[in-house]
């Protein structure tokens, strides 16, 4: 990192710091006067006797620009990124630090929740200290911020106190930071390494480190800065951004159309991808998949890898690099494969490493074969058509349906012969009402993944020797189809369910833009994006997140 | 930042000021409570001492003038019902029941709590180390093993977890002061907590521009700072208050490291006596009201020039003439002295009549494993045990300690193995 340029401003009192109030008139959020749109309503039956909405039902909402203000935490994803790019080391422990943080789940905006019991306060300063402790003698990160290689606690404190706050240190801060550097100890490499970790320990607790702020309609250019940042990168403004908002430079939208192209042909976006694949997909949770040697010798950690490796490296290629829709990775995902997944995939390895280019047969067309997800939806070593169908509504078409009911619905294991197929256990619950409602919903799709086994190989017949009839229908969201397997309901999902299926992924791209589920207004704004993006995959819709109002909301 | 800082981040040169160069800390509110508050020592010493011995015309010797103070406890015929609970070796069997009245567990590892730990809950609830101070040195049985086991350790936590103890005094130091673990907080550290909560304040503030709820966020993740915060504030001030001298004295240059590798310090004499030092300044202090002080392991082989310049303690144990049994004799004068030495540091803080030191061994005499008497003494105390000598008539150290912790307010049912525990104090013992 070259600092030169922000080291000037910093110096000559250009200081970004909280006073600034640039204004943001271009696009600053205004009085949107209340517009009605037509919705589509994802809504599910519950397993009430109450009569609900029905998939594919619409309702009139109110695409509103009126938004709560709220403080965020920054995920811990955010912290990882944010101290990797401060420090330009990407090992800080902050999976395992803060592991026991309640203020993260998994999916879809894994950090919503505000709520840091005090556990995770004293986490956070423990984490704060062991970071600080690791950079304290570490000349490398310390060059970082000492240009032209001289020592100086004063350009260290502002460089580093900018940088992490993102410009807003106050001056009274970065005297108080500089006085760790006059009383820590007896001799000047003492008192500088002790003053870096003061400094590092104080900077990563500050809440402007930790939150982020709400805007409070006094949008300015450098919280437009931070909110880039933090949705393209995961991470805080780098100092281009900086120098940006400093410089007036991020108040028309074609100043921001510029940045946003910067940053997204920035490897850190492809990370932040990543982790937004992984957050959508809940792809983490593969590797505490463990399957039996008996019926899986093939199972091993590192195919565990392979499969994580290569379906973030499908993700990429169609909907990162190629940027096209979701929709496109139904019809047919890229012939190059990790050459790890040949057993899964069956064909024959190579001496090759990392991806090969093959063929691949028939019934791997489509995303949802892919053996990462047959692999984390199975219980034991056996697939679990539940899970699977459920996954698929709820990460594809953003249906979620309700839990099933306390009573009523328990599936009966005993009626049934012990061959009984997946086919013939859902036939119960299609017989039984307060079962069927979300079973007609699932069933279909579940039963057209069923030729896949817990480690994703294609099979045609249950141990039994009994076939597997892959064919069903699904109902919802708008949809009425019957298809013979997962191929042919994939290909459908990429035709008649197009926009379904790319609506949902604008949706789960909207959500990790603003961190939070969406709301009705969120909602609608996602719809709004959703048109405009049908043709594009994630850089699209990343650009044009970034021109609704409702992604600078509060 | 602090003026003390710079003090904090060069221990070595608080040594030179803690060897003879103390100032009374009794003006302090912090050390007029401390001087009344109750406070527990063990302190062990190795390879046992023979029943002939024990007595102030020979091992404790180096206590008669405190004893004739009226700050000596002297206790005859302690018995140690463990002793023959296991088939393991002497040392172990003493070593682990000395303070813990419990047997050997598996892996002949203690097999329970000691007293330092046992009134730790209560005393230390409101001290900021919490905790009892552990500190020992040693060599090790034959020059260096058994180094884990019963052997060494004096202090546990409860049945097989022994309580570490530490072996260098600048980690003594640097523990007391909260620098060599994370869950102690420095004074930099203090005033960066203190400069952050002041951040949150201005977010929650009135003129905030937050919503309510999301102030009440920003309040409780300052809360929450402020309670961790609250610890840092109490090493501050205990800082403040022990920071003895007004200016810097001479540095203390240190002690030659030892060559064999398995000792901070060549000299034990030397380490040991500034792990006393240290444990009496934090017990003045109010860092911790207990703490654990042992010198050497079971069977340890250190020699003392000045007692012989060959035949170590623990081989000295093992007499086979006059000669070699009088200097297993001063080897014990040796180990007393110190007990008289660190009693005279407490009372040089104003503090040994508030704090009850336990000193024994793991069991008579050495040249025959004989476990019968367990040496002990109590030196100290004065403000709730007797003084002069108690003959136990074979009672339990079972039920000394239990008798012991009573004295101290600490009413226990049993202390250590049920079994060997039986009704009624010992008479003589609580003032």
């Amino acid at each position: 990192m070259k600092y030169r340029k922000l080291y000037p401003l910093i110096l000559s009192g250009l200081v970004l710091g909280c006073a600034e109030k640039t204004p943001f008139e271009s696009i600053a959020r205004t009085s949107v006067a209340k517009k009605t749109t037509t919705l589509r309503s994802p809504a599910v039956p519950d397993s009430g006797s109450a009569p609900r909405a029905q998939p594919g039902d619409t309702k009139v909402k109110t695409c509103s620009a009126e938004f709560p203000s709220t403080l965020r935490k920054k995920t811990k994803a955010e912290i990882g990124f944010a101290l990797e790019d401060l420090t330009g080391y990407a090992f800080f422990p902050v999976q395992r630090i803060l592991a026991s943080d309640p203020g993260t789940s998994t999916y879809p905006s894994s950090d919503g929740d505000l709520s840091w019991d005090k556990l995770s306060v004293s986490k956070q300063v423990e984490f704060a200290e062991s970071v600080a402790l690791r950079l304290q003698r570490d000349l490398k990160f310390q060059r970082l911020y000492s240009p032209g290689g001289v020592r100086s606690p004063k350009i260290f404190v502002s460089l580093t106190a900018q940088m992490f706050l993102s410009g807003q240190a106050s001056p009274e801060l970065l005297k108080e930071l500089e006085a760790t550097f006059e009383n820590s100890g007896s001799t000047e490499d003492e008192k500088f390494f002790t003053g870096v970790r003061a400094s590092v320990f104080r900077l990563i607790l500050d809440p402007m480190f930790l939150y982020d702020v709400p805007l409070n309609n006094q949008r300015t250019s450098l919280s437009t800065a931070k909110r880039l940042a933090s949705f393209i990168w995961r991470s805080i403004p780098d100092k281009d951004l900086l120098l940006a908002a400093a410089s007036n430079k991020l108040t028309k939208p074609q100043d921001i159309d510029l940045q946003v192209e910067r940053m997204l042909a920035d490897p850190k976006a492809l990370r932040s991808f990543h982790g937004f694949v992984r957050d959508w997909l809940s792809v983490s949770a593969l590797s505490n998949t463990q399957r039996s040697a008996a019926a899986f010798p093939e199972f091993s950690p590192a195919l565990l890898h392979a499969m994580e490796r290569d379906l973030l490296f499908q993700m990429t290629e169609v909907l990162y690099n190629q940027d096209k829709p979701l929709s496109t990775l139904m019809k047919k995902i890229p012939d190059t494969v990790d050459v790890e997944l040949a057993p899964i995939l069956g064909f024959q390895k190579t001496k090759e490493s990392g991806n090969v280019k093959v063929e691949l047969p028939p019934e791997r067309t489509g995303i949802l074969t892919h053996p990462a997800f047959s692999t984390l939806l199975s219980v034991g070593d056996g697939p679990n058509a539940v899970k699977r169908a459920n996954y698929t509504l709820e990460r594809f078409l953003c249906i979620t349906l309700p839990p099933p009911p306390v009573e009523g619905g328990v599936f009966k294991a005993t009626s049934l012969p012990v061959d009984a197929t997946t086919r013939d256990k859902f036939k119960v619950h299609s017989d039984n009402p307060s079962c069927a409602a979300c079973h007609s919903m699932m069933d279909g799709i579940g039963l057209s993944l069923e030729r896949y086994d817990a480690l994703g190989k294609h099979r045609i017949k249950y141990a039994s020797g009994k076939e597997i009839d892959p064919s069903g229908s699904f109902k919802g969201a708008g949809l009425d189809l019957n298809f013979k397997d997962v191929i042919d309901f994939q290909l459908k999902l990429s035709t008649v369910g197009a926009s379904q299926v790319n609506n949902c992924f604008v949706t789960n791209v909207f959500e990790n833009a603003v961190r939070s589920k969406l709301d009705d207004s969120l909602a609608c704004a996602a719809e709004e994006v959703a048109k405009k993006t049908a043709q594009g995959g994630y850089k699209t819709i990343v650009k044009e997140i970034v021109k609704s109002p409702a992604f600078w909301r509060d | 930042m602090s003026s003390a800082l710079g003090l904090i981040l060069a221990p070595r040169n608080l040594f030179g000021l803690l060897d003879g160069k103390l100032l009374p800390i009794s003006e302090s509110a912090q050390a007029a409570s401390a001087a009344t508050q109750k406070k527990l020592v063990t302190m062990y010493f190795p390879n046992g001492c023979a029943a002939e011995f024990w007595n102030l015309q020979h091992s404790l010797g180096p206590l008669r003038a405190l004893h004739d103070q009226g700050k000596v406890l002297l206790l005859q015929n302690v018995r140690n019902p463990l002793s023959n609970d296991s088939p393991r070796d002497p040392h172990e069997e003493g070593g682990a029941s000395l303070f813990t009245g419990q047997s050997l567990v598996d892996g002949a590892r203690g097999g329970g709590a000691s007293l330092d730990q046992i009134v730790s809950p209560t005393w230390n609830k409101d001290t900021p180390l919490g905790e009892p101070l552990v500190c020992a040195v040693w060599r090790g049985f034959a020059g260096g093993s058994f180094r884990s086991t019963s052997w060494s350790r004096r202090s546990w936590l409860a049945s097989g977890h022994p309580a570490n103890p530490i072996q260098d005094p600048i980690d003594t130091y640097k523990t007391m002061l909260g620098l060599s673990s994370n869950s102690r907080i420095d004074l930099w550290r203090k005033s960066a907590l203190d400069s952050v909560i002041q951040r949150y304040s201005e977010f929650s503030s009135a003129t905030s521009k937050l919503s309510t709820s999301d102030k009440s966020i920003v309040n409780s993740h300052m809360e929450s700072l402020r309670e961790i915060e609250k610890s840092a504030a109490n090493f501050s001030n205990i800082a403040q208050e022990c920071k003895t001298v007004k200016e810097k004295g001479p540095t203390f240059q240190g002690i030659p490291p030892d060559t064999s590798g398995l000792l901070p310090y060549a000299s034990f004499q030397r380490a040991y006596r500034l792990h006393m030092d240290l444990v009496a300044l934090a017990l003045s202090c109010g860092i911790t009201r207990s703490a654990s002080l042992g010198f050497g392991c079971a069977g340890e082989e250190f020699i003392e020039p000045s007692i012989s310049p060959s035949l170590p303690d623990h081989a000295s144990s093992h007499y086979d003439s006059e000669p070699t049994k009088a200097i297993y004799l001063a080897y014990r004068r040796f180990h007393l002295d110190n007990v008289r030495y660190f009693a005279e540091k407490l009372r040089s803080h104003s503090i040994l009549d508030s704090t009850l030191v336990i000193a024994g061994s793991e069991f008579a005499d050495g040249r025959t494993h004989e476990k019968q008497p367990q040496p002990h003494v109590i030196v100290g105390g004065g403000d709730f045990v007797s003084s002069g000598s108690v003959d136990v008539a074979g009672r339990s150290n079972n039920d000394l300690y239990r008798t012991l912790l009573q004295a101290g307010g600490v009413t226990l049912e049993n202390v250590g193995n049920k079994k060997y525990n039986t009704p009624g104090e010992i008479k003589g013992i609580i003032k």
